[in-house]
């Protein structure tokens, strides 16, 4: 039986003057991509640092792999910290080879698979510049290649869309899928809620030390859909039964139907079959984005208890 | 310690390419060449020679009847007896002498010499006349000549009340025996303080470039630090020894010098000079790498060195004493606390012959602190990194050793 990558089972976490992880549990599948929200201070990266043995937890347990963490457990993670670094005053390549020797990937072994990824990259013809010379894009993927020069089994990425344009981004989005399609983990921590709607199969909300929202990307949507519906269509839509409102979204023809609370979207799609007069061309569920989830969540419209998966 | 050795090659590796290392490595021995050819000028420019420099002899004139004794046939070439002062001026214009001392009638009572001479140079030769009127006024005993040209030899109680010539053989050793261990110190610091300043830079250095979430992931605090100190020690170590080499082979050369002044450096001076600047390295880099884990910024970091530089020069302070009493219960104290053994033995070898016993026990207390000072170190490093940030007061300091 394949191992989970992390299990985190109540972990809590206080510095001198406050509270930054109250408790948390979550635990991500092997081959994933597990995405880690929350809002700024909320004991995402003191919960990322936890699992990487960085400090140890007040409380609960962590496994990695199975096993608590240790080095050898350890090697088998990449990490893109939030916080980056690079040795400022070496070459790229130097300074590449140096952290991939920390990781135990040999000299050789080590420019080997870097002639690939600085290719890939788009940072082969940089190699031998300071990394202080850097753009703070090269530099981000720079520290991306350092992440997962060792194949790790488990990456484990803080923000790892900062600070790049669209093409860099969709090239990291690509590489973060083949390493899930891999059977690698991927656990992602990120703002842009539409990249997590994009990649993410599974996730964990924190808020203030705790979990919100704990699930499939899919689950917690539906959690959080409104009664309502999206139609689009043509002809001329008569009045339906449960409908409270019909909402136009824009000049796109497109409707939002708000359903009363004993209306069910199955009783307005027969409905809506059994018009002659309009033709639908699409319909669907409304489900809200994550990113009005992750507002309405964090300003508190929907309190955490109701919403605990 | 795989990884150990790796943090250690690589810092070894980054900063022996500096060219700040490099010149300072090659310019140390080049100046200590220069200074070494310059006294060595200055040795035989002895007042003997002076009057043989400028290739005329100088003469006395003797009215007081002070010089019982003749010229010896050896100076005979520099020191001329005149038989008055008329000859004497006659003998400078025509150019046999460069000028001559007057000694006149009531010499013994008012003490007053004249230098007679055309030329604006002073007075020639004082030493060679000074001895030679020691020796005539001291004719009927000799060996008082010998004993006015000594310093004054104390005899001193030593701690088992026995009473013994403590400085004869430092007083004829003469100023080598304190010049050679004061340099010896002095190379020691500096390399210490060079050393452990790129120590306490190293160990900043990924808190303030922020690479130290991931260097974590990947090494123990412990690790990462035992192999800073390596590496950057091995470098320490490189570079005192191209500079002992260098000293050594400068010694060599000058060898008659210094075998006159009654000093030799052995090699077994050496060797210990080589252990105990390692330990004292690696104790003071410890020290040192614990002060970086508890700072963010190099420059916080500063002040503490500065205190901690203060242990390093006492026994600098005590210099004289222990090189009068290298066995004396001062010099052995701080032969055994950690912080300024290293400087006190290096100023003990070359004089005495220090007990086994001793020589084990200081290099013992100096790893075990060493140590010590590394395993605190790292705890600090591990709570001062990862409060991100936040500075270290002292109750996070005592809790992060607990």
């Amino acid at each position: 039986m394949i191992m989970d990558p992390l299990v985190i089972d109540k972990i809590a976490k206080s510095f001198a003057t406050q509270v930054a992880v109250r408790e948390v549990s979550f635990r991500v599948g092997p081959g994933e991509i597990f995405a880690l929200l929350g809002p700024n201070g909320a004991g995402k990266t003191t919960t990322i640092r936890m699992a990487l043995d960085i400090f140890k937890p007040d409380r609960g347990t962590i496994a990695l792999f199975g096993q608590a963490p240790s080095l050898d457990t350890l090697d088998r993670i990449g990490y893109l910290p939030e916080e980056r670094g690079l040795y400022r005053n070496l070459n790229l390549l130097d300074c590449l080879i140096y952290l991939a020797g920390l990781k135990g990937v040999r000299t050789s072994e080590a420019r080997r698979r870097l002639m690939f990824w600085l290719e890939r990259f788009d940072l082969a013809t940089h190699t031998q510049k300071k990394i202080n010379d850097l753009s703070r894009g090269m530099q981000q993927k720079a520290q991306f290649i350092a992440a997962l020069i060792h194949e790790p089994d488990l990456l484990i990425v803080d923000e790892p869309f900062a600070a790049l344009d669209p093409v860099n981004t969709r090239l990291i989005k690509e590489v973060l899928r083949e390493f899930a399609a891999q059977g690698r983990t991927v656990i992602m921590s990120t703002h842009q809620m539409h990249l997590v709607e994009e990649l993410a199969e599974r996730m964990v909300m924190i808020n203030r030390g705790e979990v919100v929202l704990y699930g499939t990307v899919d689950e917690v949507r539906r959690q959080f859909a409104a009664n309502a519906v999206l139609l689009d269509g043509h002809g001329t839509l008569a009045d339906l039964p449960g409908v409270i409102a019909v909402e136009p979204l824009g000049d796109t023809g497109r409707l939002q139907l708000h359903l009363d609370e004993t209306t069910t979207p199955r009783e307005i799609f027969q409905a809506l079959a059994a018009q002659p007069a309009y033709t639908v061309d699409r319909f669907a569920v409304a489900l809200p984005s994550l990113d009005e989830i992750f507002v309405r969540v964090v300003e508190g419209t929907h309190p955490a208890e109701e919403v605990m998966a | 310690m795989q990884r150990t050795f790796l943090v250690a090659r690589h810092e070894f590796r980054r900063h022996v390419l500096r060219p700040s290392f490099l010149i300072t490595t090659l310019l140390f021995p080049l100046v200590l060449g220069v200074v070494m050819l310059f006294m060595r000028a200055n040795a035989t420019a002895s007042p003997d020679d002076l009057a043989a420099l400028t290739g005329k002899p100088f003469g006395y004139v003797d009215e007081a009847g002070v010089f019982t004794l003749p010229v010896p046939e050896a100076l005979a070439a520099q020191v001329q007896a005149l038989p008055d002062v008329a000859s004497g001026v006659e003998a400078i214009q025509t150019g046999a002498l460069q000028g001559f001392y007057h000694f006149p009638e009531d010499y013994l009572r008012g003490g007053t010499v004249a230098w007679v001479s055309e030329d604006m140079t002073g007075p020639q030769g004082q030493a060679l006349i000074v001895m030679l009127l020691r020796a005539s006024l001291l004719a009927d005993h000799p060996e008082l000549v010998t004993q006015l040209g000594r310093p004054l030899a104390l005899q001193l109680p030593t701690e088992d009340d026995q009473v013994e010539p403590a400085t004869a053989m430092a007083a004829e050793r003469g100023m080598l025996t304190f010049v050679l261990p004061y340099a010896f110190a002095m190379v020691l610091y500096i390399t210490i303080f060079s050393a452990a300043s790129f120590l306490l830079q190293s160990v900043t250095e990924e808190k303030e470039n922020r690479t130290i979430e991931l260097v974590l992931t990947t090494v123990r605090p412990l690790a990462l630090l035992t192999g800073k100190v390596l590496g950057l020690g091995l470098l320490g170590f490189v570079q005192v020894s191209i500079w002992l080499a260098a000293g050594m082979l400068l010694l060599k050369t000058s060898t008659d010098a210094l075998e006159q002044a009654g000093l030799a450096v052995s090699w077994t001076a050496v060797v210990l000079a080589l252990v105990y600047y390692l330990l004292g390295y690696l104790v003071y880099g410890s020290l040192l790498a614990g002060v970086g884990a508890t700072v963010t910024h190099m420059r916080e970091g500063s002040q503490l060195v500065a205190i901690l530089i203060i242990p390093c020069i006492v026994p600098l302070w005590f210099m004289t004493t222990i090189i009068d009493q290298p066995d004396s219960v001062l010099a052995r104290g701080l032969s055994f606390f950690p912080m300024t053994a290293p400087v006190t033995m290096m100023i003990r070898v070359p004089l005495t012959t220090i007990p086994l016993w001793e020589i084990m026990l200081s290099v013992g207390v100096l790893v075990v602190s060493a140590m010590a000072c590394l395993w605190i170190a790292a705890r600090l490093f591990r709570a001062g990194t990862l409060l991100a940030g936040q500075r270290l007061d002292a109750r996070a300091i005592i809790k992060s050793l607990g």
